[in-house]
């Protein structure tokens, strides 16, 4: 449990640079957030929408409780950074663009499924009690 | 019960047909890539919505699906529809064809909480 708990963090705490830098530099609109956004044909009024989204998607990440509303949070962020991964990709970017979107695709899953083994931890004793994981 | 059942099928077949099917089939049309551009979208961005919204269709209509992954859809397609009155807010400001979005949203809460109501009755 403490190893997940470790892990959790890591890959939790990762997310918070990654994509929390972004997202308010997106909010104020800064000059270099409008250029990635025009460079991949995305309107700039998408921005300020978007960082707003990514905030608060990682604020209810970490917040205790609200497993459902953490859901739709890791939801949100997955579709987000898969779209972000199929628009560099349509553009024709370089690889590095590419691959990073990719790498917080990979910290969101883990975090996510380190999420749920935390919240239903593998009983040893499987036979008597029910673990099948609901909502 | 009855009503509940009746109206997730029914909310929830509309989203597969205008939502699920309707994008995939009006990829090619010129109208759909000029409203996409039009909100400042690009090109890509048409075939990427329909895909999207194709899977979440399918997840939505099929009962078998696992509850975790309809939430996800649900998610989905209640952010596509935030995100198009959002769109259409900013590009055109606020007049009627915003309904159109809120159509979809109405009718997506309704698929939710009657899908939700449907199966916490099953478990009792």
């Amino acid at each position: 449990m403490k190893k997940l708990n470790i892990f959790y963090w890591i890959t939790t705490g990762l997310l918070f640079p990654a994509i929390g830098i972004g997202s308010v530099l997106d909010i104020i609109s800064s000059p270099d957030s409008v250029k990635v956004f025009t460079s991949l044909g995305y309107p700039a009024y998408l921005g300020p929408f978007l960082g707003v989204a990514h905030l608060l998607g990682l604020i209810v990440i970490v917040m205790p409780k609200f497993t459902r509303l953490k859901e739709w949070a890791y939801a949100g962020l997955v579709f987000d950074v898969m779209g972000a991964i199929y628009s560099n990709i349509a553009i024709g970017n370089s690889l590095v663009n590419i691959a990073i979107p990719s790498l917080v695709l990979l910290f969101l899953l883990s975090s996510y499924i380190i999420y749920h083994k935390k919240l239903h931890p593998l009983l040893q004793n499987n036979k008597t009690i029910n673990s099948k994981i609901n909502l | 019960m009855k009503t509940t059942k009746i109206i997730f099928w029914a909310t929830t077949g509309l989203l597969f047909l205008t939502q699920g099917l309707l994008p995939v089939l009006t990829t090619n049309d010129p109208n759909t890539i000029e409203a996409m551009s039009y909100l400042g979208y690009p090109g890509y961005f048409v075939l990427m919505l329909a895909v999207y919204k194709l899977l979440g269709g399918f997840i939505l209509i099929i009962p078998q699906i696992p509850a975790r992954i309809k939430e996800w859809a649900y998610a989905g397609f209640a952010i596509d529809f935030v995100a198009a009155f959002i769109s259409l807010a900013v590009v055109d400001g606020f007049n009627g064809t915003l309904i159109i979005p809120i159509v979809a949203l109405v009718t997506l809460i309704l698929s939710y909480l009657s899908y939700h109501k449907m199966n916490s009755n099953k478990l009792k």
